[in-house]
């Protein structure tokens, strides 16, 4: 019946010639697939600065350590970056002020866009009033300048480990959150969502398998944004003595306490001014990488598709 | 509109049929060589093509697509992408040699002697200059303004554009694909050219449409004595407009002669293969049959049944917000085992129906209902029932498969979440047994969308409507994006699913082959309402609608089939 009507249609028509497969785009665009030059560059940088702050009790000395026989000292082979009023070494404080400045961004970063993420994609997932509650949000966060909160929030809380981190937070949150919001609204009205949706999945089902995956990339780009901001902002605190307190050394605080003498000994403001530049600057490049290598990737995606 | 315009040059070149009139267009061993990674080394992906185009006739190039088509007729019209290169062979044009001349004269006169009308009407056009003005832009350069004006005017009443004035001061968005498209031919016959290459002109359109703007090619072929190359996947349209055809595969020509004669005795394979896939022939080995022991489909109760369904968008335009009615009280049943067409011309709702049936829309008003409770009503059970019985094939191949999964994983989505007690090994077992369902290798398991074609990317999307074990499938042109000859091995795939799980279709389908080919029953969709309905032999041959009536005369291929 049925059955040999159908298999009647087979015989009608000639054998059915292999379709075409197109060849798998990684080939093609290799170029496309490494963080460049400069983000590698970027990417030593980081490695240098993390693993110098990291390694620095096995190395030098003691921050703290003053010496009156040598102060202001400018920079010599025994004092590679001179010393201050106190005699304390620069270059001694310089590494472990990184210490503290970067487990402060890192955290911070890690947070940020953690926030900035879950905030995105509960939009994207919920759309109307949660999206639009999150977008208000941001705006929010956006119209107030961060170092005016942080001030505000800092001289009322005290300016410890846990508060600075808060700050920090609320300071660049958006960022993230920003970046993977316009790319989660647009893989949500993606066809391959909505499929998902037909065969029963729910949001956490399309976050999970779908959503995320698509995200990752951006994140990972968003991370070094959120982490030079965070790192900026830190040191901007520290500059204007609301971040680490002395003695405990920290780069921005260090910028400050030099800046006195800044005509005679140049160099205690130099050298942890330079440190934070040389962090940022690695941040940025090893970003502007990742950018290159991902962020092309979803579009270049869906024109191989077509 | 009809008196002809005094500034196209009206030539009577017309030759006769048959008559050796002098080739305007002529390609002589054309090669052309892809340069993937710029490194110099050139793969030919077009090898010794050489046809011609005499004035005042029609020729054919058909194939499948990445046949090399496209890329011959880019070549001819110098619009080759970078990494592309013709590699050896000859183009002459007009009478002149366009390959060997330096770059800015060959622009000159390709300029001067092509006319080009792409696929895409609305791609062409840019979005944001009046058409004035990009008709303007494509007069020869030293117009005056006052020129401008009059020539820009006429070229319009050329291509039949019946309202000058308004269509002048729109935007392309704001005039539908049909109107966009003569804009595009106007704006090729600006420059009084020799030969006319279309490629693919009427693929984005209706038929309806598609008709008439073939008819405006056949008439300005007529009248200005243009060479047209007429560049196409559809055999139909090679059939009913041209008079010489080349046949090409892999990017070499394997067939050509009078069209008359090619399609009536075709000596290569491939032409017999691209044959055999019109849709207008499949209706001769119509295979539809229910599965076996079950009723006439009218006494079995109704699965789906739809009640004044009415659904209306906003929309913005420079006109200011409107509300864009996609249904308007729509009423349907869909018995189990029933496979109903449902046909329409774009924008007539058939899709906005179809994702209210699958809850991607929602309904304004009106009762969608799956076996008797309505969907608004339904407990957390029947929900979960609706969902799984209840499936949902979409267009496009290529977006609705998440690049970064692997087909494994697509498949696994909806068999974790109806089946939830799987082992491992028995979803390893369960998409094996689907693939060989949908006729794929269960190698393929582990290939990402971007290491298949569009037909087996559509074999994994059946495939994945099938893993939750549905009864009901909603398809939505599954195959409008496919080439011709996969679209058939795609419907006889979902014709012997049919008959294997006993599923009921709903099929939806602008192409009236199609639905022929796969439903009993046929609905024609119009601006939103239900204008005909009933059996599809009856429907078909029988049209009561004057709407459905235009919709069967214009289906390509009838001088033919």
């Amino acid at each position: 019946m049925s059955l040999v009507q159908a298999s009647g249609v087979e015989d009608t028509t000639p054998p059915d010639p292999p379709e075409v497969v197109a060849s798998p785009p990684d080939r093609r665009s290799g170029h496309r697939r490494t963080i460049g030059v400069g983000g590698r560059f970027g990417a030593a940088i980081l490695v240098a600065v993390v693993g110098i702050t990291l390694l620095a009790p096995l190395t030098s000395g003691d921050p703290l350590a003053q010496n009156f026989d040598a102060i202001l000292q400018a920079p010599s082979s025994a004092h590679v970056m001179g010393t201050d009023e106190l005699g304390r070494d620069v270059l001694v404080r310089v590494v472990f002020g990184g210490r503290t400045a970067l487990a402060i961004t890192a955290v911070s970063a890690v947070v940020a866009s953690a926030l900035g993420l879950a905030l995105a994609l509960l939009g994207a997932l919920f759309g109307g009033w949660v999206d639009a509650l999150t977008g208000r949000l941001a705006d929010v966060q956006l119209a107030v300048p961060s170092i005016v909160l942080a001030i505000v929030v800092l001289s009322f809380v005290g300016n410890s480990f846990v508060p600075i981190v808060l700050v920090l937070v609320l300071g660049s949150w958006v960022l993230t959150f920003r970046v993977i919001r316009g790319h989660a609204r647009a893989v949500v009205r993606q066809q391959y969502v909505e499929a998902a949706r037909v065969v029963g999945s729910g949001r956490f089902g399309i976050a999970r398998r779908h959503l995320v995956p698509s995200v990752l990339p951006l994140l990972a780009v968003a991370f070094t944004l959120n982490a030079s901001s965070a790192l900026l902002l830190e040191s901007s605190l520290g500059y204007l003595g609301l971040g680490v307190q002395p003695p405990e050394p920290d780069w921005g605080q260090m910028v400050a306490a030099g800046q006195a003498q800044i005509f005679t000994a140049p160099w205690i403001a130099l050298f942890p001014g330079l440190a934070v530049v040389l962090t940022a600057v690695g941040l940025q490049l090893l970003g502007d990488g990742l950018a290159e290598r991902f962020v092309g990737g979803p579009a270049l995606e869906r024109g191989l598709a077509r | 509109m009809t008196a002809p315009p005094r500034l196209l040059t009206v030539t009577d070149s017309a030759a006769a049929p048959g008559e050796a009139a002098e080739p305007v267009l002529q390609l002589t061993g054309l090669t052309i060589g892809i340069d993937p990674r710029g490194g110099g080394a050139l793969d030919p992906i077009v090898t010794g093509v050489s046809l011609q185009v005499p004035a005042g006739r029609a020729v054919g190039l058909v194939g499948e697509s990445g046949s090399g088509k496209t890329l011959t007729a880019l070549a001819v019209a110098g619009l080759l992408p970078p990494a592309v290169r013709v590699v050896a062979g000859g183009i002459e044009l007009a009478g002149r040699e366009v390959t060997g001349l330096p770059q800015k004269e060959a622009r000159a006169h390709l300029a001067a002697s092509v006319g080009v009308v792409f696929q895409n009407p609305t791609a062409s056009l840019n979005p944001r200059m009046r058409i004035a003005a990009q008709l303007r832009e494509a007069l020869p350069a030293g117009t005056t303004r006052r020129q401008a004006r009059e020539r820009v005017a006429e070229l319009l009443v050329a291509v039949g554009i019946p309202d000058v004035h308004k269509t002048l001061g729109a935007f392309p968005h704001e005039l539908s694909g049909g109107l966009n498209q003569r804009v595009v031919i106007a704006m090729a016959l600006a420059r009084d050219p020799k030969v006319l290459l279309a490629d693919e002109p009427t693929t984005a359109l209706d038929v309806s449409v598609q008709a008439q703007v073939l008819d405006l090619l056949d008439e300005l072929r007529d009248r200005l004595g243009l060479g047209v190359l007429l560049v196409s996947h559809d055999i139909g349209v090679i059939a009913d407009r041209t008079d010489d055809v080349y046949v090409m595969s892999a990017g070499q020509i394997v067939e050509s002669g009078s069209t008359a004669e090619v399609l009536r005795e075709p000596r290569h394979d491939y032409t017999r293969q691209l044959l055999a896939a019109m849709p207008g022939r499949l209706d001769a080995v119509r295979p539809v049959g229910r599965a076996a022991g079950s009723e006439d489909p009218a006494d079995e109760p109704a699965q789906l049944v739809l009640e004044d369904v009415r659904r209306t968008f906003g929309v913005r335009s420079s006109a200011g917000r409107a509300q864009h009615v996609a249904l308007d009280g729509v009423g349907l049943t869909v018995r189990r085992g029933q496979a109903i067409g449902l046909v329409g011309e774009s924008g007539s709702g058939k899709t906005t129906l179809a994702r209210i049936v699958v809850g991607l829309e929602r309904a304004d008003s009106g009762v969608v209902s799956y076996e008797g409770t309505p969907l608004t009503r339904h407990s957390r059970e029947q929900r979960r029932r609706w969902r799984r019985e209840v499936q949902y094939v979409f267009q496009d191949p290529y977006s609705s498969l998440d690049p970064r999964l692997t087909v494994a994983q697509t498949l696994r989505e909806p068999l974790e979440i109806h089946h939830r007690a799987l082992s491992r090994h028995e979803l390893a077992a369960r998409i094996d047994s689907l693939l060989d369902e949908v006729e794929l290798p269960r190698a393929f398991r582990d290939r990402h969308p971007s290491e298949l074609s569009g037909g087996q990317r559509q074999r994994v999307g059946i495939a994945r409507a099938l893993a939750t074990e549905p009864s009901l499938i909603i398809a939505d042109e599954p195959v409008s994006a496919l080439d011709l000859s996969v679209q058939a091995r795609i419907l006889r795939l979902l014709a012997r699913l049919r008959v294997e799980r006993n599923l009921t279709y709903l099929f939806i389908s602008h192409d009236l082959a199609v639905v022929r080919y796969l439903c009993e029953d046929l609905v024609v969709l119009r601006q939103g309402r239900v204008v005909e309905q009933g059996r599809t032999d009856d429907v078909l041959h029988h049209p009561e609608n004057p709407y459905t009536r235009a919709l069967v005369e214009a289906v390509p291929g009838r001088t033919f089939a």
